[in-house]
């Protein structure tokens, strides 16, 4: 019960964030200089053809008229249709976003996998080998931008010793590169996290009564104080998923993946509007429900935050 | 018994050392309260966590001394060995249910897994077990409590479970480490209830340890008193209460306010507790002391017997000056 | 004697600031509390934790102004005023908590922490060395350690220092909230000694919070034991410490450590010792208000009227 209850309060503030999001998108696209009637309609276009293209848009009305008409729409999911190609901008997002959310889950999972063992490590064995290794590759994680580790990944692993390949995202094995070139940076940051939160915990003071129970060290760091450590580690993790979203717009390219990525990067050259509004709320969903599912995965664990 | 003898520990980080425990010696009986009174960086907390064998070592180290519980030194035990003394025979009740207790483990689960541990119990007996303990230390509720995380429980009832969870194991020894400060005075007096009941049905021996004279006196069967990681004196409570010898025990109990000393100032003892690094030489409070001499700067005062009744009642002290008067 | 604090009917209410709640629960902290605090006495408020005895001390000093009730200092109701009237009031009370680590910046040096106050008041520039120095002495605390830093002095010292800026306002009311509790014994006494003195030197009013029945039965010409947000009894020490009334009062007392017997006491709902036919120590119904009677000499008990009289 209370529980549900947190989550349906949590539920509320995730609209509340989707509707103030999309409110400010809808005010910003409208505050950019320039009609796009006009970008759409070219030079030549008559006044008539304009008009058309405005009605098309739904921008010949009032700013208020086209705000409600903007949120009806996206109560429905309708972000309307692609300016250039005239397909529907749920079906183009649609069409791209399983491959870019199969990047992210690879890339949040290498983190996972790499990160937060070693974080475990490091701060169980502080100043050990582990902890060295640990340090050396959260700085290099952090230092090292993506594009120039998927060039390097891409020069290395598919070129001199071709063990991937170059192009295409037919197969699982074409999505293993642009993972790690995504997930290593990321993964930096889980393993300072996961270590420093390991190491807080294994500080308090219930360790301390778990070490005076005679538990083994085995018991005290894998069943009291990871238990503890995985509160922060969690959040920490799931914030990061939803970087990587936005962080796939750069891999995608290196990798020439057709991804979300991809699709609003063009969306965006060519000034096509209504791709971009959708495509922005769209990611802004997909964060919110990130955030919503990691609130919610911490409200589990930490039993505490139910309550207050 | 679970003797204490001759512990010395210092704490060495670089070139400091800090002398923590200068020879301590401690005796505790099974069902019979012993309490260490003293004030912060004496040396009490030091002298407990070494009993549970959770000293860190380094900066902690352990110069001399013996613990020495059924013919065995503790101190001389492997890691392995001392995990099985620790919670099963001597177990630890501390100062701040809150902070001891893990947040995110249900009440149930910190009391059985000692169980499941150190006696072998299935999950099912375990939690028949603990359901017993949990009537035992007073808390109604059975089932209900074991599914509750510590925050859900009042700061009363956290620390009954805290000693749920250290009697758990029938320990022959319970060390209290303040367990009452963090409480109101009606719990308090609850939970101190609640040990001596306990001492007596689990014949259990207790070393009590705490800042809080009035608390010892109510409490305790021995007192011994430490400063600057030294005994200085040590008796039966009746016989400290009433007839104090060292300066240092008769001036903390004349310190303590009460409504009979209204109207006049109280008795202070100048200055403050030395810190381990720099304790004083001779004895550690002449600096403190009203009827110090040159002796007491240069000489180490021996422990020794300074009973006066016939009683048979061990009495020790250490001081030059048993029985000098001073004036205020 | 003459009144220094008058409180009527404070209460202060907490309301809960959540966006969608299945009750609104608003938490009474402080409920209809009325003291007087004699000039140049000290006022010992006993009561355990939680029951709003520093709530109501924030109250009184206006760093949480009352829910509703008045506060009367030296004949003036302060708790309505504008910022700016009370302004003056700010600085003739003062406040020592009971953690002087957390009262002390760790990053200034104690002549800073000192100056600081001062400076506030407009206190003259040229003066300033020699009155730091002056209050320093005035606690026990050599004026040549003026530059160092919190971290440099011990438990006791601290709160000597805090106790010093605290008059550096020249205030003539202070509320100690248990300003002794996180000292060793040894020091707690000097401390004691310390505020009789300046008490008697300065003219000075004290509310004394202690959970310490000893401590406050040692000190404080008047007690008032706080239960659940209200007064439930309230005398001069001697009067309540001979006679306690209220089975609250008594069940904090006989838990007190350090006699020779100590049971609980533990009241029925039945028990009703020393009060007047028609008055009951237990709310005959739950809307029930608790009202403080007097029994004779300012001793006042809270208690409930009996249905049907």
């Amino acid at each position: 019960m209370e529980l549900l209850l947190f989550i349906v309060r949590r539920f509320l503030r995730l609209v509340l964030t989707i509707l103030i999001i999309s409110t400010i998108i809808f005010f910003v696209i409208r505050v950019i200089p320039g009609d796009p009637a006009l970008v759409v309609a070219g030079i030549d276009a008559s006044d008539d053809d304009i008009q058309a293209i405005r009605v098309r848009l739904g921008t010949d009305v009032p700013v208020g008229v086209q705000y409600v008409r903007w949120l009806s729409d996206i109560v429905r999911f309708d972000f309307g249709e692609s300016m250039i190609s005239g397909a529907s901008v749920n079906k183009l997002i649609l069409e791209r976003f399983p491959l870019t959310l199969t990047l992210a889950v690879l890339g949040i999972m290498l983190g996972i996998i790499v990160a937060i063992p070693l974080g475990v490590l490091s701060a169980v064995h502080r100043w050990s080998f582990w902890d060295y290794f640990g340090m050396v590759y959260s700085q290099m994680g952090m230092a090292i931008p993506s594009f120039w580790l998927g060039l390097i990944l891409l020069l290395v692993f598919a070129v001199k010793i071709p063990l991937f390949p170059l192009f295409g995202s037919d197969s699982l094995k074409h999505l293993i590169l642009p993972a790690i070139a995504l997930g290593f940076a990321r993964a930096a940051v889980i393993l300072r996290l996961t270590r420093a939160a390991m190491v807080e915990e294994l500080s308090r003071e219930y360790i301390i009564t778990a070490r005076a129970k005679g538990l083994t060290d085995r018991m005290i760091r894998y069943k009291h104080a990871l238990r503890n450590a995985m509160i922060a580690v969690v959040t920490i993790t799931g914030i990061q998923f939803g970087y990587m979203l936005g962080g796939a717009i750069i891999v995608e390219q290196v990798f020439s993946l057709p991804g979300l990525g991809r699709l609003f990067l063009y969306a965006i050259y060519q000034r096509d509007f209504p791709l971009i509004q959708g495509g922005v709320v769209f990611i802004a969903i997909v964060f919110s429900l990130v955030n919503f599912a990691v609130d919610i995965l911490y409200s589990v664990l930490n039993p505490k935050i139910r309550i207050s | 018994m679970l003797e204490i003898k001759n512990l010395n520990i210092s704490f060495v980080q670089g070139e400091k050392e800090a002398n923590a425990l200068r020879g301590i010696s401690l005796s505790l009986k099974r069902n019979e309260v012993h309490s260490l009174v003293g004030e912060s960086g004496s040396g009490k907390t030091v002298t407990s966590t070494c009993i549970m064998g959770l000293l860190p070592t380094p900066p902690g180290r352990i110069n001399s001394g013996q613990i020495i519980l059924n013919n065995q030194d503790l101190l001389l035990l492997e890691e392995k060995d001392q995990r099985q003394i620790r919670g099963k025979e001597i177990a630890m009740v501390f100062q701040e249910p809150a902070r001891y207790l893990n947040p995110t483990l249900k009440v149930g689960d910190q009391i059985t897994e000692m169980l499941i541990l150190h006696l072998g119990m299935s999950n099912i007996e375990a939690v028949d077990r603990a359901l017993e303990i949990l009537e035992l230390v007073g808390l109604e509720g059975g089932k209900r409590i074991l599914d509750s995380y510590p925050h859900e429980l009042s700061g009363g009832m956290k620390q009954r479970i805290m000693i749920a969870i250290a009697i758990s194991c029938n320990p022959a020894f319970l060390i209290a480490d303040e367990p009452t400060t963090a409480l109101d005075v009606t719990l308090q007096l609850q939970i101190l209830n609640l040990m001596l009941s306990l001492k007596n049905t689990l014949d259990m021996g207790i070393l009590f340890i705490s800042h809080d004279l009035r608390v010892v006196h109510d409490i305790s069967d021995w007192v011994s008193v430490i400063y600057a990681g030294r005994i200085v004196e040590s008796t039966s409570r009746k016989e400290l209460f009433t007839n104090p010898k060292h300066p240092y025990t008769r001036l903390l109990l004349e310190s303590i306010p009460d409504a009979d000393k209204r109207g006049q100032r109280l008795q202070t003892i100048p200055g403050k507790v030395p810190d381990a690094e720099n304790i004083p030489g001779g004895c550690a409070f002449h600096t403190r002391c009203p009827i110090a001499e040159d002796i007491c700067k240069t000489d180490l005062p021996e422990t020794k017997e300074v009973g006066s009744d016939n009683s048979g009642t061990s009495h020790t002290a250490a001081c030059h000056f048993i029985g000098k008067q001073w004036k205020n | 004697m003459e009144k220094l604090i008058e409180l009527k009917n404070i209460i202060k209410v907490f309301k809960s600031h959540k966006l969608i709640s299945v009750k609104k629960d608003n938490y009474v902290a402080v409920n209809n509390v009325s003291l007087d605090i004699q000039k140049n006495t000290i006022f010992g408020l006993v009561g355990e934790s939680g029951c709003g005895k520093t709530t109501l001390a924030r109250s009184v000093m206006m760093l949480d102004p009352p829910s509703s009730g008045e506060i009367i200092y030296n004949g003036k109701n302060i708790s309505g005023i504008s910022r700016k009237e009370l302004h003056p009031y700010r600085s003739r009370m003062q406040i020592v908590f009971q953690d002087p680590n957390s009262a002390l910046n760790p990053k200034m040096s104690i002549y800073n922490c000192m100056k600081e106050g001062l400076v506030n008041r407009k206190f003259p520039k040229d003066k300033m060395d020699s009155k730091i120095k002056s209050l320093l002495d005035l606690v026990g605390i050599s004026p040549n350690h003026v530059n160092r830093f919190p971290h440099e002095f011990s438990g006791g010292q601290k709160q000597r220092i805090v106790i010093a800026r605290a008059l550096s306002m020249e205030p003539e009311f202070l509320v100690l909230d248990e300003p002794v509790s996180n000292l060793d014994v040894s020091i707690q006494a000097q401390i004691i000694n310390l505020l009789l003195d300046l008490k008697d030197e300065f003219s000075l009013t004290y509310l004394f919070i202690s959970h310490d029945l000893n401590l406050v039965s040692y000190l404080s010409d008047e007690v008032a034991v706080m239960y659940k947000g209200e007064i439930v009894e309230t005398a001069k020490t001697e009067k309540i410490m001979k006679k306690p009334m209220h089975p609250y009062t008594l069940k904090l007392f006989s838990s007190a450590p350090g006699k020779d017997s100590n049971n609980l006491f533990e009241a029925d709902d039945s028990y009703r010792e020393g009060l007047p036919e028609k008055f009951t120590y237990f709310p005959p119904n739950p809307d029930s208000t608790l009202q403080l009677i007097d029994i004779g000499e300012d001793h006042r008990v809270g208690c409930y009227t009996l249905n049907g009289s």
